[in-house]
């Protein structure tokens, strides 16, 4: 149904933090984030199933609609960013009205919306991929080495994925007409080909997400300064990731042991991982991540599973975006605590991050790589191709080529030369009129 | 046409008044450049009185003193000597504007008289019709050329001279020696009559291998281009422009004429010969215009490679292929002219011709690089000019008659000459290390330029009328029709 | 003559009198050349735009010259040429803007506006060419208008830089001559089209047309910079911005990856082409130069001769999309064509800002840039993410019409090429624009322009915000009715008549 009111409440959602994003708006707003989420607030309110379509977007099937699954994750979003976004300064404090940082979060936030109660592939691909590059911006922005660090790494990862996720897109837009998710996954159901597809968004879905041993980045970004940056990752990229696989795969219907087993080994590595880093060696913000990294290694770890056994997924696989959502309202209380703990201490610095040997070695095996690329073919084909030239030219050596040119023109010029041709020039004449004449 | 135009003999009158034009420039040397511009206004006019005749009437013969051949001199005008009349007459027009700005008093006097009588010559040349009249004429047509070239004076200019005018008589005398031969085989000097009673033999093979090398010797084809670059490149530029444009299309006319009424008939081998020749040469010409200094040596180098393409012509025969030669003569015509005049300019402008050190001509002569830029377009073939409608006709041709090696002549010969063309151009648009003064070039001199460049380009759109034109009394059928 | 015949006459006169009137006026004269420029400008859109109605309700705008002997000069204005003319059009308005800007108390200005004039006139005619012929001679006068504004700096460099270009685009030249003329003495004809009009030919003639196609695609890809005959590219990007802007990245290649285009579609036609074997190879030869194109753009210190190497990949998307022998391939490459433009337009056009500015001409130089000129740079992250091919601007629609034309065509490893591309590009345009925004600005810019309290000049701006909103809005509403996404399946519904 296309009709006013929805339209309006659907639009809204993803276009309120776009607006709020430009600086000149929001300059004497306070809390312009909260703001630009009260729509989503509002439709949350709103019961049942409400839709809009936009054919004259993207390549035509995009559109905007709330349902079962989409409500879980607007709440838990709508929750979690209010939260992380009243701790980003002192609350109250006028700066955030015009600071950089809040217009590449609010701009994050659009992306998160959008994906949210996107319809169909291409538009979760579109939303998905501005909030990825505008929590990178956010992250950048932030001015401590530890976030810098992981938004280089998020960056790689998020090219990468996304590059696996557009040819996933190609695969399954020959498979199935028509983009949106149901019918996506009917004609997965129907079809055999989408293997590799559901492959390409699995991988891809994993590296946004942080699935280990794609983590580092949250690592990193968990011990970084900012506080709350912990809920932002959960309800930002990582949950974004665990809902493409939810919207993108027919989990339930079909049955892919090939991939879910892979998945599930790698989850149950994660949660294992995430547990002995966090007991062993991880500074208090880097717990959160741990947190984090566990939760999603479980979380994929299910659905792999539910991969694996379309039946287990029938029967608990709507658990799971109650657990995401738990998991995301249990982070907001640890974290709430945390900032509590933190103000009462006034722990001022947290930049002693304990960075770790594979943390080390990462970095240092990314910078030599880059170092390669970035000398290895540096301009070497100029040099080549001159010094091509130069040994075709100590062939054809002008100078050479210039004096026997000069010396042509000398010799035809004396007049004995000159006589000489002209006679001959005469008698071959003759002589061919006589030839061709004969013949 | 509503008003009848007098039936006047304007075959007589395109010779006779260029003729009293020199007598009269000759006579009051003060008032010679208007003289001589009413003279080529005149001249102008009797050309487009004698196309119109053609054009309604068809080809015309006209017997002088009422004798008729062979006993008589005859006159004999068709498409193709309509075709020449008009460019030399175009030509001839622009280089008469130049001439007024470029000559002061003392050579004028000496210029204007020699010039209208080599243009007496040349419209004699265009419309006679016996062969020993067009000896008559090109030997006129060469004395008047060397003398012009001489007009420039010091060494190098008269050495230039001296050896054209060896060449010019060498060339004439041999040519003498053919008509003989001919004169004495058939009995006439007719051209229509030869055309009837010459039978292969080794007297006619004889004449036409005479005949053929004197006239090959002075339309410069390679290896015998030697005396060309010189005696085009030191001459004062108005003269260079005639020169390069119009004189050596004089003996290539006559080449022209004998070939299709008399030898053709004979049979097709030398053409090959030729033919190679004039790939020779549109490959040497080209490589050495690249190698020029000097800014006139280039483009008289340019010349030489130029007239290699007509060359090639007799090779590839074929009616396309004629038309094409035809097309390039024209535009050739016209874009050499306007070349040499821009190099006029320039070497006026700034005392000296060397091309690295053109110094920001784009700048200072506009107009006079748009008319080297303009016939430099035409020279290399480029769209939309005429020199591109030959191109592309010489191209059919021999594509369609699938030899391939011309094909590969044409297309280098093209390349080169956008080499040495765009140097100059490049050249012109960049500072010299060291400015030089300059020197204010006339209006006129700049605009007739432009006029002739203009016009080389506005060919390449008049291909319908032009064929037209040349079609009249089917000089390029084996047969000659009267 | 009546309206139709007329018309496109016309639309090549708008630009065509205006710059021969132009080249007269004195340097002093800036109101009247300015005011010539603008006018021209305007008139031509405002017939391209009657000309569009005109075309999408199939009346027929033709006009015939006689040329030759029996072979006319042919203006014809189907679907597929009103693609090329409206972009031509569009951007030409937007670059005289800048030009003026740009040029502002530079000497010669009448010069090059004048020649400026003559290249979009040449541009359009071809865009508008019915047969080979006419395609040829606007082609030539193209390179001969270009020149001019390739040495218009009069230095040494920009001599060199001329002569380079003349050298492969009068080589290219000469092949097309050759191979159109070959054409005609083997099939009697030039005119486009639908399906080709050499499929009659019988079989003996196979292998001579087979060598023409690749003299033709040779000829052609000179000025559409396939490898190996890209090398003029970045040696001429030392012509003054909106030269760069304009001419090479929009006008000089997509003349010659649209003459490509009508070459397969309207020549051969594209099943007679396949089943001569000859698309596939040119699908190769487009593959690797997007790929080396990325390579060597990678490596790049100076921000124009990046852009450059871009250009050079990014074109020949529009070759490979008709190679591909596919509708949806097709679509994809020939809305490429406008996508494309209106990119690489915008970076140029940043990068001309940068440039009169600041002086920045290196990369390195651009560090915390963002912070000194933000719209300019907002601009310059839009046109760098449409090259990436980031949803939803317009390098994704592109992107996504070829990947899945690919598949639908069954060769599944032009779809690895896209991705290889996406991520060389992202290579090289992302760290640009971390440094850009995230780096803090140096102490002193290298050649600083003040201009009050504005980032740049109007005049420099403007185009720039415009070309990038569109980039925006042609991705995101692209497939609303009249974008030109919804003009390619036009052409495509049309069965790709010319």
């Amino acid at each position: 149904m296309n009709d006013l009111t929805s339209v309006f409440l659907l639009l809204t959602v993803p276009l309120a933090p776009l607006l709020m994003a430009i600086p000149g708006l929001r300059r004497n707003l306070p809390w312009p984030v909260h703001w630009a989420l009260l729509p989503a607030g509002v439709l949350l309110l709103i019961p049942g199933r409400v839709s809009v379509e936009l054919p004259w977007m993207l390549l035509g099937q995009s559109g905007l609609a709330i349902d079962a699954l989409s409500r879980w994750w607007l709440a838990m979003s709508v929750v979690l960013w209010a939260v992380a976004a009243a701790f980003l300064d002192s609350p109250g404090n006028r700066q955030i009205g015009s600071s950089p940082r809040t217009t590449w979060l609010l701009l994050s936030l659009t992306g998160q919306m959008g994906l949210v109660l996107a319809t169909d592939l291409v538009g979760f691909f579109a939303f998905s991929s501005l909030m990825g590059y505008a929590f990178i911006g956010f992250l950048t922005v932030n001015g401590d080495a530890n976030s810098r660090y992981a938004a280089k790494v998020y960056l790689v990862l998020l090219v990468i994925a996304d590059i696996a996720l557009f040819e996933a897109l190609l695969v399954f837009a020959t498979i199935s007409l028509d983009l949106s998710f149901a019918g996506l996954a009917e004609s997965i159901a129907l079809s055999s080909a989408a293997g590799f597809a559901m492959l390409l968004t699995v991988a891809g879905f994993s590296l946004r997400a942080g699935l280990w041993p794609s983590h580092n980045w949250l690592l990193a970004a968990g011990g970084s300064a900012v506080p709350a940056l912990g809920l932002l990752l959960w309800g930002g990229p990582v949950t974004a990731g665990l809902l493409g696989i939810l919207r993108w795969l027919p989990l339930g219907v079909i049955r892919a042991a090939e991939l879910g087993i892979p998945m599930l080994l790698l989850g149950l590595v994660a949660v294992l991982y995430a547990l002995w880093f966090g007991l062993t060696r991880a500074s208090p913000g880097q717990r959160t991540a741990c947190v984090i990294i566990a939760l999603t290694g479980a979380l994929m770890a299910i659905i792999g599973g539910g991969l694996a056994y379309p039946g287990f997924w029938q029967h608990y696989g709507k658990l799971v975006p109650a657990v995401i959502a738990g998991g995301g309202f249990v982070l907001t209380l640890s974290c709430l605590g945390m900032m509590v703990r933190q103000r009462e201490q006034k722990f001022s610095v947290a930049a002693g991050v304990s960075e770790t040997n594979l943390m080390f070695r990462f970095e240092g095996w990314l910078e030599a790589r880059a170092y390669q690329l970035r000398h290895a073919g540096q301009d070497n084909l100029p040099r080549l191709l001159s010094a091509a030239r130069g040994r075709l030219f100590s062939i054809w050596h002008l100078s050479e080529w210039k004096n026997r040119l000069d010396s042509g023109e000398h010799i035809l010029r004396r007049w004995s030369i000159a006589i000489v041709l002209f006679l001959l020039l005469a008698t071959l004449t003759t002589l061919a009129g006589i030839l061709s004449d004969s013949g | 046409m509503i008003f009848l135009v007098p039936d006047f003999p304007w075959e007589i009158i395109v010779v006779a008044l260029p003729l009293a034009g020199a007598l009269v420039c000759f006579l009051w040397p003060r008032h010679a450049s208007l003289l001589a511009l009413i003279a080529a206004l005149g001249v102008a006019g009797a050309v487009s009185g004698l196309g119109w005749e053609i054009t309604t009437h068809g080809p015309q013969r006209y017997a002088i003193g009422g004798w008729g051949a062979p006993l008589g001199i005859d006159l004999y005008s068709d498409g193709l000597s309509l075709s020449m009349l008009a460019i030399s007459a175009l030509v001839g027009l622009g280089v008469s504007i130049y001439a007024c700005g470029y000559f002061d008093s003392q050579k004028a006097r000496h210029f204007w008289p020699l010039w209208l009588f080599l243009w007496a010559a040349l419209n004699a040349l265009f419309v006679a019709a016996d062969i020993f009249n067009l000896y008559v004429t090109l030997e006129l047509l060469g004395l008047a050329a060397v003398a012009l070239v001489a007009l420039a004076g010091g060494a190098e200019a008269l050495g230039a001279a001296m050896r054209y005018l060896l060449v010019s008589l060498l060339g004439s005398l041999i040519y003498l020696f053919g008509v003989a031969l001919l004169y004495h085989g058939s009995g006439s000097v007719d051209i229509m009559i030869l055309a009837q009673r010459v039978e292969s033999g080794p007297a006619a093979w004889t004449a036409m291998g005479l005949m053929s090398a004197g006239l090959l010797l002075k339309t410069a084809l390679f290896p015998l281009h030697f005396w060309l670059p010189p005696a085009h490149a030191s001459a004062p530029a108005p003269v260079s422009a005639l020169l390069s444009a119009l004189v050596v299309k004089g003996s290539f006319y006559i080449f022209l004429r004998l070939w299709l009424e008399i030898f053709m008939d004979l049979g097709a081998s030398p053409g090959q010969l030729v033919g190679i020749l004039g790939a020779a040469a549109v490959l040497w010409g080209g490589i050495q215009a690249l190698r020029q200094t000097r800014l006139k040596m280039l483009i008289a180098y340019s010349t030489i490679s130029q007239l290699g393409y007509l060359f090639m012509a007799f090779a590839i025969t074929g009616i396309t292929a004629w038309t094409g030669m035809l097309y390039l003569l024209l535009s050739h015509a016209l874009a050499k002219a306007a070349m040499f005049m821009a190099a006029g300019n320039i070497l006026h402008f700034g005392g000296h011709d060397r091309i690295a050190e053109l110094d920001r001509v784009a700048q200072r002569l506009p107009l006079t690089l748009a008319a080297f830029s303009l016939a430099g377009i035409s020279i290399i073939g480029l769209p939309p000019s005429g020199g591109f409608i030959a191109k592309w006709l010489l191209l059919e041709a021999a594509l369609d008659s699938e030899q391939w090696w011309w094909v590969v002549v044409l297309m280098l010969g093209g390349l080169l000459a956008a080499g040495y063309i765009f140097k100059v151009i490049g050249h012109a648009f960049t500072q010299a290390d060291l400015s030089h003064e300059a020197r204010a070039v006339p209006a006129n001199m700049e605009w007739a330029a432009l006029t002739l460049a203009c016009a080389a380009i506005l060919l390449g759109f008049l291909v319908p009328a032009v064929t037209l034109l040349i079609d009249i009394g089917s000089p390029f059928d084996a047969r000659y029709a009267g | 003559m009546n309206w139709n015949s007329a018309l496109p006459l016309l639309i090549v006169g708008s630009s065509l009198l205006p710059g021969i009137v132009i080249f007269f006026l004195a340097e002093e004269r800036v109101v009247a050349r300015t005011a010539l420029n603008m006018t021209g400008a305007l008139v031509k859109m405002v017939l391209v735009g009657f000309m569009l109605w005109g075309v999408y309700y199939g009346e027929q705008f033709e006009i015939r010259i006689p040329m030759l002997p029996d072979l006319d000069l042919v203006l014809r204005a189907g679907p597929l040429a009103m693609l090329l003319v409206t972009l031509s059009s569009v951007l030409w308005l937007v670059t005289t803007i800048y030009a003026i800007g740009y040029l502002e108390n530079s000497p010669h200005r009448s010069r090059f506006f004048g020649f400026f004039s003559l290249c979009v006139t040449a541009t359009v005619g071809l865009s508008l060419a019915g047969n080979l012929l006419t395609f040829l001679l606007f082609y030539e006068l193209l390179t001969l208008a270009t020149y001019p504004l390739i040495v218009h700096r009069g230095t040494e460099v920009a001599r060199l830089a001329g002569r380079n270009y003349l050298a492969y685009t009068l080589a290219g030249g000469a092949l097309l001559l050759l191979s159109t003329v070959w054409l005609y003495s083997l099939s009697g004809t030039l005119e486009f089209t639908t399906r080709g009009f050499l499929s009659g030919l019988d079989d003996t003639h196979h292998p001579a047309l087979i060598l023409i196609f690749i003299m033709m695609i040779a000829g052609l890809g000179v000025k559409a910079a396939l490898i190996p005959l890209h090398g003029w590219l970045p040696q001429a990007m030392v012509a003054p911005a909106p030269v760069s802007a304009l001419l090479h990245a929009v006008a000089v290649v997509k003349a010659g990856a649209f003459g490509i285009v009508r070459v397969v579609h309207d020549v051969y036609g594209i099943e007679f082409a396949s089943s001569l074997g000859v698309t596939l190879p040119l699908a190769i030869v487009a593959s690797a130069t997007i790929i080396y194109g990325s390579l060597r753009a990678l490596f790049q210190v100076d921000l124009k001769r990046l852009l450059a190497f871009s250009t050079v990949s990014q074109v020949s998307y529009i070759a490979l999309g008709v190679a591909l022998a596919e509708p949806v391939a097709t679509i994809g490459g020939l809305v490429h064509l406008v996508h494309q433009g209106v990119q690489k337009i915008t970076l140029f056009f940043c990068a001309g800002n940068l440039a009169e500015t600041l002086g920045i001409h290196k990369i390195s130089e651009m560090r915390g840039v963002g912070r000194r000129m933000p719209w300019t740079m907002a601009a310059f992250s839009i046109g760098a993410f449409g090259m990436i091919g980031a949803p939803p601007l317009t390098g994704f629609v592109s992107k996504w019409y070829l990947g899945s034309g690919a598949l639908e065509a069954g060769l599944d490893w032009v779809v690895l090429v896209l991705a290889a591309s996406s991520l060389l590009n992202a290579a090289y345009f992302l760290p640009i624009l971390h440094a850009a925004w995230f780096k803090s600005p140096p102490d002193s810019w290298p050649q600083e322009h003040k201009f009050g309290r504005r980032e740049t000049a109007w005049a420099l701006l403007a185009p720039t915000l415009i070309t990038a909103t569109l980039t925006l809005i042609l991705g995101l509403f692209a497939t609303a009715p009249i974008s030109p996404l919804e003009w390619v399946r036009f052409i495509a519904s049309r069965g790709f008549t010319p």
